[in-house]
């Protein structure tokens, strides 16, 4: 990479004509050209933005589907004479009470949106294509990614799926549920194209997966700055690798299951429905051999988000950095090998006993990561600004998560809860205690990197108390009603479970109250939010180091040289100096470049 | 009932307060407990490891906050290889027991009892359909919720193991028994099984609430054999899985045997055994296979089922449910010793679910290798003159 310039960092990014050194975005030019300039646009950062706003309304349809779900669940369908109560959705909808049918149609097709949007347009792509995008070439001090087009491609192939999607809900809508088991996916609606639709858009979601992944991989591999062996690296590039060698392996096998699906529903070639030979069994197995470890997809990036929040929050060195990044990987690995436990109630085979016990090894490295984390808090200099806050709630509903897993690890117990309202609780403290809490957290913690604008730090915890208590409100009740016998995608419910689901949808106003107080402190900050240093936390990394608040154009004035550890907190900074008032060491005349 | 009565009384089940509080009912089989006990031992691991790791997580960022540490700020190691160890290997010595006892309780909740009272049960959208040991069918359904949604009655003997045979006509469904804490995966192409042993008393009352034995309670009805428990769809299966239930009602023995011979003398077409024998004539299976044992070009069907069959390839299994099931729809994938050349059609198909069931069962009444419940000597033969409950 040339020497750009010799300018020093500042936080004054160069306005002129050189937009080389200016903010990557200052308009060019008036609005149509700046608009075609995002729309062609090479820049990962750029990118990375595009797809942040696009999965954050993605996330916005997602939670609406889920709070009409929750409405649906606060009272049970009751018929009498023939006229249904307590149908919420189908009264949204005006349909007919007497036609009480319809309205668990539209809840099952409620239920089925908001897994799909959640998992194939919000979890997978969340974190690495928004700020993944946007931060591995900043944090490994490279110019972009090492396929600038590719890139783009992926964000115009994740576009098209959406379209798919969005199309297959304008023809009314699938109710398969998200993970379209065969044959009920093969037979549903079978005179309608939607879920040949939907599925399609599946398929194309995975290659925009498929594309980031790869470039990911290359990035990683070949465009660290000079002086950033593997192990300079920030734990965050850890994470997105292990993600991202996830996302290239398996998304081809779910490409493969789906056209097979749509294969059988257009051309009845019996793969999966036994009616024409197939098995409904096997498609269960190539699902679950993708989905499986697309878990780890969604988690690994939270993870390792997290590893930055707890670092920078606590100005300390994270704990066992070797254990951290290698558990990343090993979660890689063992998560291809554990598909078998969503199973256990298929067939009382053998092997069951096998997918158990692999389960069981799997929560190890996740266990470390966890311990490793809370164990650089120790003895730290810990900030309770709004990131530190959602690690601080990453570890407490992740913790929840994780432990929660040992009841479906362990066969017998899996048996009474499989398939219950446990499974949909335990998921969801994984998911989004774990994935979009660090999200979140993670937004907020970059948010003045990537728009060079601070936000309320007050009302941002405002938001982040009712985000936490909601959450907790919405899914605990779920894992009691689970353990109970309340079985998942019920539009209607024997009466006993009443008070949970009721404590649960009220969570979930508090939850989406919560959400929406981030988005307004978001809009405000971008509108008057006062002016981000170049390094608000006082991280070491070299996005927050080396460039700008908003990085220019370019992401670096000159290439940089890495000269220290990415959490050497103890040699670089003292644990006094506030933020913008350390001066950085000098680069060391004797690394070798 | 005042609070403290309700602990003495958890105490005197057996029950923990927290497993009063979780699950509201102990569980009504004799697997339930088991898997009740291992639930709330992971539920405590569970407890007291969440609370580990929460006291740090809320103590430090105070003990250790940035405005505090102006004077006593210490440099600390980043890395531990010891501690690293041991909390990687503790974890796994806690999960190993847990392994090992699921493991446990999946093997007594799958492998029933030779002596298992069979029932076969047909799923389909949306409704359950049981077959009882003499060909009896249910045909009653039962109003026992607020809903009009009526729901099949399945009848089980009290204290004795009850194996179920399943099978769909459509979609992947699931058999699932709260109460029970078990459940499984029911398929359109396979049989599979699950068994329990259901407790004489149930917990829940007619209309699926709980039993309040407290008298002065609006809810108090006398609990009685016979009340029952819930069955739920537990895989999604579309427009109404959530009212794709059934309502297991728990008899004494002799009134379980009254039950099922009223059953079968009310069934106009004859029993599912006599329907099997029909289908089997019709579809001319005994122009082949005898069934008094008697030599023919196929195997005879007096004593199939349970017998271990050799095949031409040199293996050897026996003869179960999904294996008839397996050789009337494909019968050429495996030939029997001593039957090569004899070309019996495939019938996969020709032959409709509901037929090949009630082949399968007919087969099944013509072996001896069929598993028999043990009836007690008092209740060798019921008097069907006195009406059921």
């Amino acid at each position: 990479m040339a020497t750009i310039s010799s300018n020093p960092v500042s936080g004054h990014p160069h306005h002129g004509h050189d937009h080389a050194h200016a903010s990557y975005l200052q308009p060019k030019g008036g609005f149509a050209a700046t608009v075609w300039d995002w729309m062609t646009t090479v820049d990962h950062k750029k990118i990375g933005v595009m797809y942040l706003f696009a999965i954050l309304f993605m996330f916005f349809l997602g939670g609406v589907a889920a709070l009409a779900v929750r409405m649906e669940l606060f009272t049970p369908t009751v018929v009498t004479g023939g006229v249904a109560t307590g149908q919420e959705l189908a009264k949204f909808w005006g349909v007919d009470a007497r036609d009480w049918a319809e309205g668990n149609n539209i809840y099952n097709r409620t239920m089925t949106l908001h897994g799909l949007i959640m998992v194939f347009l919000v979890i997978v792509p969340s974190v690495p294509a928004s700020l993944g995008n946007f931060l591995i070439p900043l944090m490994i001090g490279a110019k972009d990614v090492a396929f600038p087009r590719l890139n783009l491609a992926s964000w115009y192939v994740y576009l098209l799926g959406s379209m798919f999607a969005i199309t297959a809900v304008i023809m009314g809508g699938v109710d398969t549920g998200w993970t379209f088991y065969t044959p009920y996916s093969t037979t549903t609606d079978a005179e309608s194209m939607k879920v040949v639709w939907m599925v399609l858009g599946a398929f194309i979601l995975g290659f925009s997966s498929i594309f980031t992944g790869l470039n990911f991989i290359v990035t990683i591999h070949k465009l660290r700055a000079p002086g950033m062996g593997w192990f300079d690296m920030p734990l965050f590039i850890w994470g997105m690798y292990g993600a991202a060698v996830i996302q290239v392996l398996a998304t081809p096998v779910i490409g493969i299951t789906l056209l097979l699906l749509i294969f059988e529903r257009l051309f009845h070639i019996g793969i999966f429905d036994p009616r024409m030979g197939g098995d409904p069994v096997l498609f269960q197995h190539f699902f679950w051999f993708y989905s499986h470890p697309v878990v780890y997809v969604m988690i690994l990036p939270g993870m390792a988000i997290m590893s930055e929040l707890v670092a920078v929050g606590a100005r300390k060195k994270v704990f066992g950095y070797r254990a951290v990044a290698f558990s990343s990987l090993a979660i890689a690995g063992i998560s291809f090998i554990v598909w078998g436990h969503h199973l256990f109630t298929s067939q009382g085979e053998v092997s069951a006993v096998i997918f158990s016990a692999l389960t069981f090894l799997v929560a190890i490295p996740s266990a470390v990561k966890v311990f490793n984390w809370i164990s650089t808090y120790y003895r730290g200099s810990i900030t309770l600004n709004t990131p530190s806050l959602y690690a601080l709630a990453f570890l407490f509903l992740f913790s929840i998560g994780g432990l929660t897993g040992l009841f479906l690890g362990a066969l017998a117990t899996d048996l009474h809860l499989h398939d219950t309202y446990f499974i949909v609780a335990h998921f969801h403290y994984v998911m989004m205690g774990g994935t979009i809490i660090a999200f979140v957290g993670g937004i907020h913690f970059w948010w003045p990197k990537m728009f060079g604008k601070m936000y309320n730090e007050n009302w941002a915890k405002v938001g982040w108390l009712l985000v936490f208590v909601g959450f907790n409100l919405t899914f605990f009740p779920q894992f009691i009603m689970g353990s109970q016998g309340m079985p998942r995608r019920y539009a209607n419910y024997v009466e006993e479970f009443q008070i949970y689901h009721q404590l649960s949808t009220v969570g979930s106003w508090v939850l989406a109250l919560g959400f929406v107080i981030h988005l307004l402190t978001f809009i405000h900050s971008l509108v008057a939010g006062p002016k981000a240093d170049p390094n608000p936390h006082g991280a070491l990394t070299l996005e927050w180091t080396h460039t700008s608040s908003p990085p220019i154009e370019h992401n670096f004035e000159h290439e940089p040289v890495v000269t220290h550890g990415p959490y050497d907190f103890d040699d670089v900074i003292p644990p006094q100096t506030r933020p913008g008032e350390f001066q950085l060491p000098k680069p060391n005349p004797n690394l070798k470049h | 009932m005042s609070t403290s009565m309700d602990t003495l009384l958890a105490l005197a089940e057996g029950r923990s307060l927290l497993h009063r509080i979780w699950f509201l009912s102990r569980g009504d089989s004799s697997q339930a407990a088991s898997t009740d006990n291992l639930f709330m031992f992971i539920l405590w691991v569970c407890i007291i490891s969440f609370v580990l790791l929460l006291i740090p997580i809320v103590y430090f960022p105070f003990k250790y906050h940035r405005s505090k540490q102006a004077t006593n700020y210490v440099q600390s190691p980043s890395h531990h290889t010891l501690l690293e160890l041991a909390w990687s290997v503790v974890p796994l010595m806690v999960m190993i027991p847990i392994f090992v006892w699921g493991f446990d309780g999946y093997v007594s909740k799958l492998a029933s009892p030779a002596d298992a009272e069979e029932i076969h049960i047909r799923g389909q959208m949306w409704n359950w359909t049981p077959r009882y040991r003499n060909g009896a069918e249910t045909d009653l359904s039962a109003r026992i919720t607020d809903t009009e949604t009526d729901v099949p009655v399945i009848y089980v003997p009290a204290e004795r193991p009850v194996k179920l045979i399943m099978s769909s006509s459509d979609v992947i469904h699931s058999f699932f028994v709260p109460d029970f804490r078990t459940k499984m995966d029911v398929f359109p192409n396979r049989f599979t099984s699950m068994w329990f042993k259901p407790m004489r008393e149930s917990t829940r009352g007619p209309g699926g609430k709980y039993i309040d034995e407290d008298e002065k309670s609006p809810n108090f009805r006398k609990p009685y054999p016979g009340s029952g428990h819930w069955v739920f769809c537990a895989e999604y299966c579309g427009t109404k899985h959530a009212e794709m239930g059934a309502w297991i009602v728990v008899l004494p023995r002799r009134e379980f045997e009254i039950k099922i011979h009223e059953l079968a003398t009310i069934f106009p077409e004859g029993t599912w055994a006599q329907a099997g024998k029909t289908i089997s004539t019709r579809k001319g299976c005994l122009q082949c296979h005898s069934i008094d044992g008697s030599p023919n070009s196929g195997p005879t069907w007096k004593n199939m089922y349970g017998a271990t069959h050799t095949y031409t390839d040199g293996s050897s299994e026996v003869v179960d449910f999904n294996h008839l099931r397996e050789h009337i729809l494909y019968s050429q994938r495996k030939i029997m010793t001593g039957y090569a050349g004899q070309n019996m059609p495939i019938f996969a198909g020709q032959i409709k679910d509901t037929e090949l069931d009630a082949i399968i069962f007919y087969i099944k009444t013509l072996s001896d290798k069929t598993p028999q419940p043990e009836l007690d000597k008092a209740n060798q033969e019921p008097d069907f003159s006195q009406p059921a409950q």
